[in-house]
């Protein structure tokens, strides 16, 4: 029984110790049953206090310490750059073997005669397909932020895409014509750019983005419904999982027949390769588009 | 000296711009601004490795038939490293823009000193 | 012919990458997280396999990307090091995705967690490929998968201050990954490779010639720091108690216990690989890495000891631990290195724990996060409390956890150096700091507070969060026998190391 209060005590203590109480601790009983119970409102506001004057200390200093950590940087590459191999001459150490063998056997190798598409597609490949991830990721991030999907709608976006679809509806007639005229030109030189990577310059990545390009103009003449009339949501995201997907099991046997030395199937694959590509290229550059202008696709 | 700085134009102006971009990133409080530095600064990265694969007086790396010789055309290999690394740049652009708009949309200023102290408030 | 085994970490990668591309076609987060979870376990096996098999062998071998060998074409490479790595990220990661399932699926909206899953795939990807990697610009392309897949995993909880502290991080991200970017090009200008091998003879060649010595310093320097601005080292920690402490809890524990991690091996490999360690000695990074890595142990610590939301305690605890980790790198010893590795296996084992069992407790604390609201929340939850005391004994270093062990492996290594009496004082401080924020952590959680009070905090909790959580339980228990095994069975473990870190 008199044990009971002192236990209490000794409880009392070591909480408000754990809660950083600074208090002296040799006071007595009696006054520690007197003491009202710590309050914690107090110290979270003294908390909040003390992180805003620090958030503004920080604020002070910041620019001071960013300008010099720039300039020093500025001034250590400047001295760097001009101990670097000189501009544009062949004894420079990166005009070596390699680039070479790129360019002397790139067509016998890869079976395209533009080096740089020999590089991407085919001796560094992997970096390549990596780089589609990275496409394929940023649409996903993306549409997570701004995809509406009336889970966390508010009304201002909804009445907002509302405005936008009435203004759809008057669209520019001079910007309607000529996206008339041109669009099909525009589709017509994507798809030679796109088919044309090895001999050219070109490519998946060229001629996605032109694709998606001529996607963005169609859909700004003509509104979006109309794009979702060839291409919904469903379509969308199908093409774009499906060109990706593409690439990497293409070149995913790709790699494990070269590794292994097996003979090389896929020779005629580039054609197919540059394809997939580009449909993720062109995905990616209309769902920005889309994705940021309506927030839907 | 000065003869260096010429010969190595492209790689001093890729330096400078480098700095500006740099200084956008880490001074502006705009996060907007913050992007377009960093995208300056991307650029100039981007400058510098184009410059690094040309040599005087070659042409582009499409080789022509019956002209199988390394020394007509200039290094392939900075060209492809510049497209990749434009493509990773304009995704991360993608993503901050994005982010920045859902940020705009949720407290409706893009002033990183104006959010910071917002989002303090906002934490338990 | 190559034996099979040897393409197994090709098919890891291209496993996630796969498994990431499928998650984003689901409808559903549920079967997006089963797929995920499969993808691991084959992954978990493959590397196994492939552990077993480096082991036997007892050397690294090279797999072509591809037809085109060493100059000309992509490659990765596998030694006993970069095997152990894959199978513990694997298995972290896993265990992650189980102990933090329910509030992955409470914190994160219905319609995104397929992607949520895509990122977490692709993530697992990028650490591989990280620990692989043998070209210097497929680790750069990586890099830059793992940060958009990381800041997503961030904003995946959709609030406000995450939303902020995302920014903070990309924006740092992007400062870090374009620091790596011109150092790799400065570093492709007066080597002309891009591939591991190739590059380390011709680093070599030029140091030994003594031609291009500013452009190599830099180029060196400009990698490590935008490698450690990417891996919270010390002065650049700045954004990382937001975004870790913010996040969702498998979020925060993938990002604090795997993330920062494959930068680090990154860096470690061109530290080893490429630069050679006697270089960045002579060059002196290895003293500022040491120099950083000890404030960074110190100030980490202070920044926890001022922190009262539990998780940004945490994350600022992440900070001292990388702090341990540069630390010995910076001893420019093969021991720093092995010791480094351990403490990266250490960390990616205890902070996982941690945050799931601080994330467990909040939710048995109606998902209140200060320190003074998750009194007593032991009780509620007695495996969360055991986790969590756990994990913090750990990272003091008491005997018997993996703490300790690499502890003391820090230690020894430092004993062969001139730095012995620094990096002893600082192991000693930073274990009283560490001891001085999660003591009073444990007791909080530990000792019971007034009925009354646990009334008001348990009356936020709801009755399906307070309800026995069968898949956390089933996490920790592993997590915790991880920690005993790193500190009981450590010889075997860092047996591996060495023989991993001799054929980096």
């Amino acid at each position: 029984m008199s044990n009971g209060p002192e236990k209490q005590d000794w409880r009392t203590r070591l909480v408000s110790w754990v809660d950083g109480d600074r208090e002296p601790k040799d006071q007595s009983l009696f006054v520690m049953e007197q003491r009202h119970r710590r309050r914690f409102l107090p110290t979270e506001e003294e908390h909040e206090r003390r992180e805003k004057t620090r958030l503004h200390r920080f604020f002070n200093w910041y620019p001071v310490a960013a300008v010099f950590i720039a300039l020093t940087l500025v001034t250590v590459l400047l001295g760097t750059v001009l101990q670097m191999p000189l501009f544009g001459q062949e004894s420079n150490p990166i005009n070596n073997e390699v680039a070479e063998h790129y360019l002397e056997h790139g067509e016998e190798d890869t079976g395209s005669s533009n080096a740089v598409t020999a590089m991407i597609l085919s001796y560094r490949g992997f970096d390549t397909l990596g780089e589609s991830c990275v496409l394929f990721l940023a649409v996903t991030s993306v549409m997570m932020l701004l995809l509406k999907d009336g889970e966390d709608e508010d009304g201002k976006l909804a009445r907002r895409s509302a405005r936008e679809a009435d203004q759809e509806e008057h669209g520019d007639i001079i910007l309607k014509r000529t996206a008339w005229v041109l669009t099909p030109f525009i589709f017509l030189f994507a798809i030679y750019v796109l088919l044309n990577g090895e001999t050219s310059p070109g490519g998946g990545f060229s001629g996605g983005t032109i694709l998606g390009a001529g996607l963005i103009l169609f859909s700004s003449a003509f509104g979006q419904r109309n794009v979702r009339v060839i291409m919904d949501r469903k379509t969308y995201s199908f093409i774009r999982t499906f060109g990706l997907m593409l690439y990497a099991l293409l070149y995913g046997a790709y790699i494990f027949f070269g590794a292994n030395g097996l003979p090389n199937y896929l020779a005629g694959m580039a054609l197919l390769i540059d394809l997939a590509v580009g449909l993720v290229v062109a995905c990616t550059i209309y769902g920005f588009y889309a994705l940021f202008s309506t927030g839907e696709i | 000296m000065l003869e260096t700085i010429l010969q190595d134009r492209f790689a001093v102006t890729a330096v400078i711009l480098f700095g500006i971009g740099f200084m956008n990133l880490m001074l502006q409080q705009d996060l907007l601004k913050k992007v377009v530095g960093f995208n300056i600064m991307d650029s100039a990265v981007f400058l510098l490795l184009a410059s690094l694969g040309y040599i005087e007086g070659h042409t582009a790396p499409i080789v022509e038939e019956g002209a199988v010789n390394a020394s007509l055309y200039i290094n392939p290999i900075p060209s492809g490293l510049v497209l990749t690394g434009i493509v990773v740049s304009v995704s991360i652009t993608a993503f901050s823009l994005a982010l920045i708009q859902r940020i705009y949309r949720r407290y409706g200023t893009i002033q990183l000193r104006e959010l910071l102290e917002k989002a303090k408030k906002e934490e338990d | 012919m190559r034996p099979l085994v040897e393409n197994f970490p090709f098919f890891c990668i291209f496993l996630a990458i796969v498994a990431g591309i499928l998650s984003a076609t689901l409808c559903h987060g549920r079967v997006a997280y089963g797929l995920t979870l499969a993808s691991n376990a084959v992954i978990a096996v493959l590397s196994a396999y492939t552990l077993g098999y480096v082991c036997t062998t007892g050397e690294s071998f090279v797999y072509t990307m591809g037809r085109f060998t060493a100059p000309f074409g992509n490659a990765i490479r596998c030694g006993p090091l970069q095997a152990m790595m894959a199978l513990v990220f694997t298995l972290v990661m896993a265990t992650s995705l189980i102990g933090g399932q329910r509030d992955l699926f409470h914190d994160v909206a219905r319609s995104r967690q397929p992607f949520y899953f895509t990122m977490v795939d692709l993530l697992e990807a990028s650490l591989l490929a990280l620990v692989y990697t043998d070209d210097v610009f497929t680790g750069y392309v990586f890099i830059e998968i793992s940060t958009i897949a990381a800041c997503a995993l961030v904003m995946a909880k959709d609030t406000g201050p995450n939303l902020i502290a995302t920014v903070r991080y990309l924006f740092m991200s992007l400062l870090g990954s374009g620091l790596f970017l011109i150092g790799l090009t400065i570093l492709n200008s007066i080597t002309g490779y891009l591939l591991m091998p190739p590059l380390a003879q011709a680093v070599a060649a030029l140091w030994e010639s003594g031609s291009y010595l500013v452009p190599l310093t830099v180029s060196v320097g400009l990698i490590v720091a935008g490698l450690g601005i990417k891996s919270a080292m010390f002065p650049f920690h700045m954004w990382l108690p937001d975004a870790h402490g913010g996040a969702t809890t498998t979020s925060s524990a993938i990002l604090s216990g795997l993330v920062l991690k494959g930068y680090i091996m990154l860096m470690m490999t061109m530290m080893v690989r490429v630069f050679s360690m006697d270089l960045m000695e002579e060059l002196g990074v290895t003293d500022v890495m040491l120099a950083f890595g000890l404030l960074g142990m110190i100030f980490g610590s202070l920044g926890a000891l001022r922190e009262y939301h539990i998780k940004r305690m945490l994350a600022y605890s992440s900070v001292a631990q990388i702090g341990y980790i540069f630390m010995g790198l910076g001893v420019g010893s093969t021991e720093g290195v092995v010791a480094s590795c351990f403490h990266v296996l250490v960390h990616a084992c205890c902070k996982p724990l941690l945050f799931l069992c601080a994330g467990r407790l909040s939710a048995v604390s109606g998902h209140h996060r200060s320190l003074k609201n998750l009194r007593g929340s032991a009780y509620r939850d007695l495996v969360a409390g055991l986790g969590f005391t756990v994990g913090a004994l750990s990272m003091i270093g008491i005997p018997l956890l993996g703490g300790f062990v690499s502890k003391l492996y820090f230690a020894n290594a430092s004993l062969l150096t001139n730095k012995t009496a620094v990096v002893l004082l600082t192991i000693a401080l930073s274990t009283v700091l560490n001891a001085l924020y999660y003591i009073p952590a444990l007791l909080g959680i530990w000792v019971k507070p007034a009925p009354e009070e646990t009334a008001i905090v348990v009356a936020d909790a709801t009755a399906e969060e307070l309800a026995f959580d069968r898949s956390f339980t089933a996490a920790a228990l592993v997590l915790m026998a991880a920690i005993f095994v790193l500190g009981i069975f450590y010889h075997p473990i860092t047996d591996v190391i060495e023989l991993g870190v001799r054929h980096f």
